[in-house]
């Protein structure tokens, strides 16, 4: 208040500014300062550029050679999930010359000879005599061969320690481990996904896979011998903890050596499992069937019309092997009815059926943590037909791991758990979200064991561990549509159905019929049967008690080789005329 | 310089670009001219170390794409260049909105590369835009701070440490520890030179350590580096190894352009380890010829900003070119293994299109306000300055 009654007008005060006043004399100071101190800087910079360009000693070969190897590191060890030792890193010694160093290449050269009958004498020439300061002879030496080197005395062959990864048991999960680049870092699997964690983590903590390698064993030598047998071009096969989400066992034929990293063809390196799509075929009938259960549109006990091939729009749908009558929904699954289950899907409709897939994780990649992780091919719009062909696993493509995360989904009591290879803390709870509620789910696994007790799945049953499941059969789309003689052959399934606790995911890709196979290859005699023996030889590591009457236990049958032995897998050339 | 005036009467047929060039302050266009044609010099030597170590099929991949950025680099320059001080600082404020906004856009949805987010994919290109955002933030400091030399009530300091704190809050979470401190540097110049108080200064200090010493803390990844760098034994040291191999291997003339060997061994050779590599193939001549190069270009900028009559272009450029001045430093100190990784380029030198650009950004600006002009280096009729070149 007092200031408004100063008489403000009359004095010209003198307006005091204090920053022009020191301001443009400071700024000019303050600028000079500021050029000075860079003016010091990068006088001390080039101090120090002349400092380690001219006095940091450089021996150029050693200097070179530290740099090209891959730094001894404390990678972490890879173990399944009982402790069984999966990766492991050692320390080895890899050979170098310095070619200004050596006497006589020639010498040398014929030296090395004796150790490494192998080289060829004219490129180790060649190398010896380079201008280079460093070239690499071998890496990561046998102590042996060390020795052997050592003992030459020839001047300018020098040692550097580098790491070495070891894979004690070869191929087995050789995808899923993957393998390593001489530099160090993890070309795939594992090796790949978690390289950072392993290189930069605790270093000594070893990682803990979820697969249990016994089992691993048992479904690689199943999935070798079926794909021998069938001739096919790949094969996957995979078995999933239902209520964790874990990968128990995951193979991937042509199998992968991760000690020779550069020995597998692309072919074999190729991980089906996760990062190879297929149009599944009658595999997926179950998912359309449990969304109709779950809507209330359908029960066990409706029926419905599969006296006719079915048009909707230009495309018309048959059956494989059509049964001409009013059909119930257990005998869609059963006897695997296209029809049958374009007509559940057309009551639920397009969108609902992409909502259910994509809940059900099918429209996403799926392969945990692996980086060879492919995206599904997917309808580019979901109208009345793509949906219609997709709920019997046309026209839609996912991988294998997909299929068996779905399974895992529906059977489980209808929660959908992201699939992983890391074992899991069992006193974390598991993520995970509803796709149907449990009552859908027992249905499904009563539907899905009909089919394995009196349909299409026959071959797949394991005694005492009530198998339950669907098989596919699917044509591959070639330049002309889809071709009859190119198949994918699989079999999805749980057990034990009581209580549905492994999925178990076989598949061939294009397998051929043979002799013993009554000539044909459809899922129910290229994928079944090794589902069955895959489940009966497993299910006892797992902990699984078979189910067995009395009747059963005072009557051993003899099941030591249940797979040779059961009477099912040796189809008759009739039933395999019968088969959908 | 008081010729100005005839001069102009003298020459009738002054064209528009001839203007230009006898406003320019030369020496700076030369300076950066050279450095930007060095870089893409360097590039060649680097780019096969990089494709190789990248598993790139084309082994000139980095010295074609740096071509086509020293290119349009080249041309912001100029561009940039014709505008007035009014102009400059318009241009510099479009360019802090732009950033901020896709800054913030990253923060939501941003393209992660080792293990930060600083990117934006347009098409085959990643943009940084913290690049853009440094020069525009000096530009707008710079004008704050002079408006308040003008009027003492303007709120000059409030403003302006809103505009450092949002980007600054948005680069920390990338998190891009490297840029921060840069842009803080830098900011702290700026907020220095134009007179602030002693107290304002230490406080300012203060809070750089205090906050350096959390990030220090929170960011494992700044931990890593700062511990590795403080005792080699701990690992971690790979890079700059590497880099200090390759520049002793350089030794007086280098091994001659191509020859390099240890830049194959050398991640990142390509931009955070250009002058490595440059130093490997040839030697001295490089690596003392570019901390020369870049003191020039610095000490020159900071002698022509001086000699400007207005408070506003007189700190502008002096910010620019302390902004140019420090990230050439540090860069070359990380090179030098005097300071820890930082995941910072060398501006004109290292590959990259946003740091082509940024440093274009950065040089165009600062000729914009530093060109000749009438009554220019004139303040109450005496001319001002401290040196002529």
């Amino acid at each position: 208040m007092t200031d408004l009654r100063q008489p403000e007008a009359t004095v010209e005060w003198p307006r005091p500014t204090p920053r022009d006043q020191g301001g443009v004399g400071t700024m000019k100071g303050r600028t000079i300062a500021l050029a000075v101190a860079f003016i010091a800087g990068f006088g001390l910079l080039s101090l120090r550029a002349i400092q380690i360009g001219l006095f940091r000693p450089v021996d150029e070969a050693a200097t070179a050679a530290r740099a090209a190897a891959a730094p001894p590191s404390k990678r972490a060890d890879l173990v399944d999930r009982n402790g069984q030792l999966l990766a492991t890193s050692l320390v080895a010694h890899s050979l170098y010359a310095d070619p200004k160093r050596i006497w006589d290449p020639v010498e040398t050269a014929k030296a090395l000879r004796t150790v490494f009958p192998e080289m060829d004498e004219a490129s180790l020439i060649e190398k010896l005599s380079s201008r280079s300061r460093f070239v690499w002879i071998k890496r990561r030496l046998t102590p042996k061969q060390k020795q052997a080197v050592w003992e030459l005395a020839q001047p300018g062959l020098e040692f550097i320690e580098e790491a070495e990864r070891i894979y004690p048991l070869g191929h087995l999960a050789g995808h899923v481990i993957g393998s390593m680049h001489p530099d160090g870092s993890g070309i795939n699997g594992i090796e790949r996904a978690l390289n950072d964690r392993l290189t930069t983590g605790a270093g000594t903590e070893p990682v803990r896979l979820s697969l249990d390698m016994r089992v691993q064993y048992l479904v690689e030598t199943e999935l070798a011998q079926a794909a021998t047998a069938f001739r096919a071009e790949g094969g996957a096969a995979i078995m999933l903890d239902a209520k964790t989400g874990e990968v128990i066992a995951s193979a991937s034929w042509p199998f992968m050596d991760p000690n020779r990293p550069e020995a597998n063809t692309p072919n074999q390196q190729n991980n089906r499992v996760t990062n190879s799509r297929f149009e599944m075929g009658s595999t997926f009938k179950v998912f359309t069937v449990a969304i109709g259960l779950e809507d209330r549109v359908i029960t066990p006990e409706s029926v419905f019309d599969a006296r006719a091939p079915m048009r909707i729009g230009r495309e018309l749908i048959s059956d494989f092997h059509a049964m001409n009558k009013i059909v119930s929904v257990s005998e869609i699954l059963a006897h695997s009815s296209n029809i049958g289950t374009v007509r559940i899907a057309r009551s639920v409709g397009a969108p609902r059926v992409r909502e259910f897939f994509s809940r059900l994780g099918l429209m996403e990649a799926a392969g945990g943590e692996l980086l060879e992780n492919a995206r599904p091919i997917l309808p580019k719009r979901w109208s009345e037909i793509t949906a219609a062909t997709a709920s019997f696993g046309h026209g839609i493509a996912v991988s294998p791991m997909a299929v068996a995360g779905a399974y895992a989904a529906v059977s489980n009591g209808g929660h959908y758990i992201r699939p992983t290879f890391i074992a899991r803390d069992p006193t974390v709870p598991v993520a995970s979200r509803n796709v149907i509620s449990p009552a859908t789910s027992t249905t499904l696994v009563k539907l899905m064991r009909d089919v394995v007790t009196n349909g299409t799945g026959k071959n797949a049953d394991a005694e005492g561990y009530e198998v339950a499941g669907k098989t596919g059969t699917a044509e591959k789309a070639g330049p002309n549509g889809y071709d009859s003689n190119r198949r994918v052959s699989s079999f999805a399934g749980v057990f034990p159905a009581r209580d549905p606790r492994y999925v178990v995911v076989f598949l061939l890709d294009e397998p051929k019929g043979y002799a013993q196979s009554g000539g044909v290859a459809t899922a129910a005699y290229a994928a079944a049967p090794s589902v069955s023996r895959i489940i009966s030889r497993s299910a006892p590591l797992l902990g699984i008690a078979p189910t067995r009457t009395l009747a059963q236990m005072d009557a051993p049958t003899g099941r030591a080789d249940p797979g040779a032995s059961s009477p099912s897998s040796r189809p008759s050339q009739k039933a395999a005329q019968g088969e959908p | 310089m008081a010729m100005l005036a005839p001069t102009r009467m003298s020459r009738p047929d002054l064209t528009f670009v001839a203007d230009w060039w006898r406003t320019i302050d030369r020496p700076i266009v030369i300076l950066a001219g050279l450095l930007m044609t060095l870089g893409l010099v360097f590039s060649f030597a680097s780019s096969g170390a990089a494709t190789g170590r990248l598993g790139f099929s084309n082994e000139y991949f980095f010295v074609l794409r740096q071509a086509m950025f020293v290119v349009v680099g080249a041309c912001v320059v100029v561009a940039l260049s014709f505008l007035s001080p009014t102009g400059a600082r318009r241009a510099a404020a479009i360019f802090y909105l732009m950033a901020l906004v896709l800054m913030a856009y990253i923060f939501m949805f941003g393209h992660e590369a080792k293990g930060a987010q600083r990117w934006l994919r347009i098409g085959g290109f990643s943009f940084q835009p913290s690049e853009l955002l440094k020069p525009a933030l000096i530009v707008l400091a710079a004008w704050l701070f002079s408006k308040r030399m003008e009027s003492p009530s303007f709120p000059a300091a409030r403003i302006g440490m809103a505009m450092y704190l949002i980007p600054v809050a948005m680069l920390i979470a990338q998190p891009d520890i490297g840029q921060t401190g840069l842009l803080t540097i830098a900011f702290l110049t700026v907020f220095m030179i134009s007179g602030m108080s002693w107290v304002w200064i230490a406080a300012f200090g203060g809070a750089a350590i205090v906050g350096g010493s959390i990030l220090f803390f929170a960011f494992e990844h700044v931990q890593k580096r700062i511990t590795g760098f403080l005792n080699p034994e701990a690992g971690e040291t790979y890079q700059t190894d590497r880099a200090l191999d390759a520049i002793a291997a350089g030794d007086f003339l280098g091994r001659g352009p191509g020859e390099g060997e240890i830049k194959h061994f050398l991640p990142d050779a390509h931009t955070d380890f250009i002058y490595s590599v440059a130093a490997e193939e040839f030697g001295l001549l490089a690596s003392v010829g570019l901390v020369v190069l870049f003191c020039a270009l610095v000490v020159r900028g900071l002698m022509i900003a001086n000699r400007q009559s207005d408070n506003f272009t007189q700190l502008a450029a002096t910010g620019l070119f302390a902004l140019i001045g420090y990230q050439a430093a540090i860069n070359l100190a990380v090179n030098l293994n005097l300071m820890p990784a930082k995941g910072m380029t060398l501006p004109f030198i290292s590959y990259g299109g946003s740091s082509i650009l940024g440093s274009a950004v950065t040089i165009g600006l600062a000729l914009a306000l530093t060109r000749k002009r009438p009554g220019q280096d004139l303040r109450n009729g005496k001319a001002q300055g401290w040196v002529g070149w």
